[in-house]
């Protein structure tokens, strides 16, 4: 009797929002899919930039070792970049993957999964947004400081 | 009459409901999202601020950056930031509905939150679509 009540009362996923889940289940394998051939599109054009781009002749004085060093900067930036872009779509095709075979088989454990991607996939972007935030205030700081010197 | 209650009985036990995991991903999801909303809000407003009180430095800033392209340029970040603010806030709506739906276990508000969700996934994929469309059509042209 007990059970029963807390069946009667408990909320259930209906046609309409199993509908709107799905719907947002196979966009976001979409734009995952497509995130990660960005991704791989663009470690692509890093790699053929970093050791095949074109570099102007550097300055007299300048070693080996400072261009070595730039250009392991520069890996380093695009590696961010490329991780700051492949890891939400992977994120992403996980979520849809679950949340469609949650659907079709009614899988409560595989919807608790799905949904916990897109927590982490919403977090992964709200601390980017907030690191994002710290260096662009950063940069400013910079900026005025220099300009008032 | 009670063969019915059985199978609805059961009929409810194996259907997809919103357990306490699903609430809790529910909460921090829509907590992000705010976040995120709130943070980049703010920068658009700051960015709406700029260009309302300081519009002849941006003006000659923008002309001499981009020229005679200046007005398309300034027209298209218009539109990007009207585009932009139109997805905060429906994500916004999402967060919003589905919280209140979740304090006051109420399913349609819930399910009102999803569908703005569904809205926002639904035209992110859209523009995911064109930005592709584009850059083939880019690389095409590069290539020829």
């Amino acid at each position: 009797m007990e059970e029963e009540k807390s069946v009667l009362f408990s909320l259930s996923i209906d046609d309409a929002a199993q509908n709107h889940l799905l719907s947002i289940a196979n966009w976001n394998k979409f734009l995952g899919i497509t995130g990660i051939v960005m991704s791989a599109i663009f470690t692509l054009s890093a790699i053929v930039n970093i050791f095949f781009g074109f570099r102007p002749t550097p300055p007299a004085g300048v070693d080996d070792a400072y261009i070595m060093g730039e250009r392991a900067g520069e890996l380093f930036v695009y590696l961010l970049l490329i991780a700051a872009y492949l890891i939400p779509s992977i994120i992403r095709v996980k979520f849809a993957n679950r949340m469609v075979k949650a659907l079709n088989s009614n899988d409560q454990f595989l919807l608790n999964g799905a949904l916990s991607q897109l927590k982490i996939f919403t977090k992964f972007f709200g601390i980017v947004t907030i690191v994002m935030l710290a260096l662009s205030i950063i940069g400013i700081a910079i900026s005025i400081s220099t300009i008032i010197r | 009459m009670e063969e019915n209650e059985q199978e609805q009985q059961t009929e409810s036990m194996f259907d997809i409901s919103i357990s306490p995991s699903v609430i809790h991903s529910l909460r921090e999801t829509c907590r992000w999202a705010r976040i995120f909303v709130y943070i980049s809000g703010s920068l658009i407003i700051l960015c709406v601020l700029l260009f309302l009180f300081g519009w002849s430095l941006v003006d000659s800033a923008f002309y001499r950056v981009y020229g005679e392209l200046e007005s398309i340029i300034v027209g298209a970040a218009v539109v990007v930031a009207v585009v932009y603010i139109f997805f905060m806030a429906l994500l916004f709506n999402f967060t919003m509905k589905v919280k209140k739906g979740i304090d006051e276990w109420n399913i349609q508000k819930i399910e009102q939150g999803i569908s703005s969700l569904k809205l926002y996934f639904l035209l992110s994929g859209i523009l995911g679509a064109l930005y592709l469309v584009l850059g083939a059509i880019t690389i095409l042209k590069i290539l020829m």
